[in-house]
């Protein structure tokens, strides 16, 4: 065992003892952390006109894979996307939560940082680029619908309802 | 008073000065080498004392043992000295409050004959609130659905922090033992359970071969 006598020289004051340890030993496992995300979903209720969900089929063997999320969020007033229902698809991959997720509309959508395939573009979003592991799928999907009602993007003219990207 | 702070100022001296290497805060070797020495004041003073000195070494480290409450020390401890018949509970080697387990399928149970691998987890809370509890092989089970996620009282509103990760792994066993589709979580299982009881066992018995049974 790797035990060997130091020299003493190190006199620390007594004063560090009331140093709090820092909790970074709390390192949430992927697949607890992506149940605690589906719960959460499972229990939102209307804060905020957005909701995500797993897949109905994703089951045990799909933990160690990506994770699809199924989201939506209703277009926020006094915009061209008022009422509107936008559907998304919200990819964790392996790397989830130390690496963000990739986020894609799936109903057409006129939007600043959304590529003519739906996809968001990340270094639009700072959450997604500056991405902390603690960021919740509900943070990202408000995020993106504060954005819709920014003034860059409340005014551009929309696609077809419901259209969707193939 | 004299004697005690003449042993106060001998301590730093008398315990072993550690030279920090990686092994050492791994809480198993931690568990071998200071869970004796650290419940004394001295044990721990000397401890500390070591530890702030190295603090860098221990914020690099996520499994520092400074960090890990002395209870999850102890209960870890103590799982590897006495294990559980048929339960098996290992911490990870990078994060100690996560554990990988493995439950024998009791036997009389559909699942006799089937390892089955699950995860727990202890939150931040822990003892205040419960671990959390996986099955991550397939079961056929009532009280377990498909993401794994298991239907215990005692993983909820029931949670007493007088409950540890050894009982919390025996009431899991004796759930494989006794399913209750009363009270389901995977609801189409559970339905199965009350039409068909033997068809829902011979089910259970057949995805145990399939899922937790060493092919080989």
């Amino acid at each position: 065992m790797a035990v060997c006598l130091l020299d003493e020289k190190s006199n620390v004051g007594e004063d560090l003892l009331n140093q709090q340890d820092c909790d970074n030993g709390l390192k949430i496992p992927r697949s607890f952390r992506l149940l605690e995300e589906l719960e959460r979903g499972e229990k939102s209720t209307t804060e905020g006109f957005v909701t995500w969900g797993m897949d109905k089929d994703t089951s045990w063997f799909d933990f160690d894979g990506p994770v699809q999320w199924s989201c939506t969020i209703i277009g926020p007033p006094k915009t061209t996307c008022e009422s509107r229902i936008y559907d998304l698809s919200i990819e964790c991959g392996p790397d989830y939560p130390e690496f963000p997720p990739v986020v894609r509309f799936k109903t057409k959508i006129n939007m600043k940082g959304v590529d003519s395939n739906g996809r968001l573009n990340p270094k639009e979003i700072p959450l997604l680029s500056d991405w902390k592991s603690q960021t919740t799928i509900c943070a990202i999907l408000q995020d993106i619908r504060k954005r819709m009602a920014h003034k860059d993007n409340n005014k551009l003219p929309q696609p077809p309802e419901n259209a969707t990207y193939s | 008073m004299a004697r005690f702070s003449i042993i106060l100022s001998f301590t730093p001296n008398r315990l072993p000065k550690l030279q920090i290497s990686e092994t050492i805060w791994k809480p198993e070797a931690y568990c071998g080498n200071f869970a004796s020495v650290s419940p004394s004041f001295f044990g721990f003073r000397c401890y500390s004392r070591i530890k702030r000195s190295h603090n860098s070494v221990f914020h690099q480290n996520m499994s520092a043992p400074g960090n890990l409450p002395r209870r999850i020390i102890k209960e870890t401890q103590r799982l590897k000295q006495e294990p559980v018949p048929g339960i098996e509970a290992c911490p990870d080697e990078a994060n100690a409050r996560y554990f990988h387990v493995i439950v024998m399928g009791p036997k009389d149970s559909p699942y006799e004959g089937g390892v089955f691998k699950l995860e727990l987890f202890l939150p931040e809370e822990y003892p205040m609130s419960a671990p959390k509890v996986r099955f991550m092989t397939r079961i056929y089970h009532p009280n377990i659905d498909k993401l794994g996620r298991i239907c215990l009282d005692i993983l909820k509103e029931k949670w007493s922090p007088a409950l540890q990760i050894r009982t919390v792994l025996l009431s899991i066993q004796a759930l494989l033992s006794a399913p209750n589709p009363e009270d389901p979580l995977a609801n189409d299982v559970a339905e199965q359970w009350k039409i068909n009881e033997v068809q829902a066992i011979e089910t259970a018995r057949k995805w145990t071969r399939q899922y937790a049974m060493d092919k080989k």
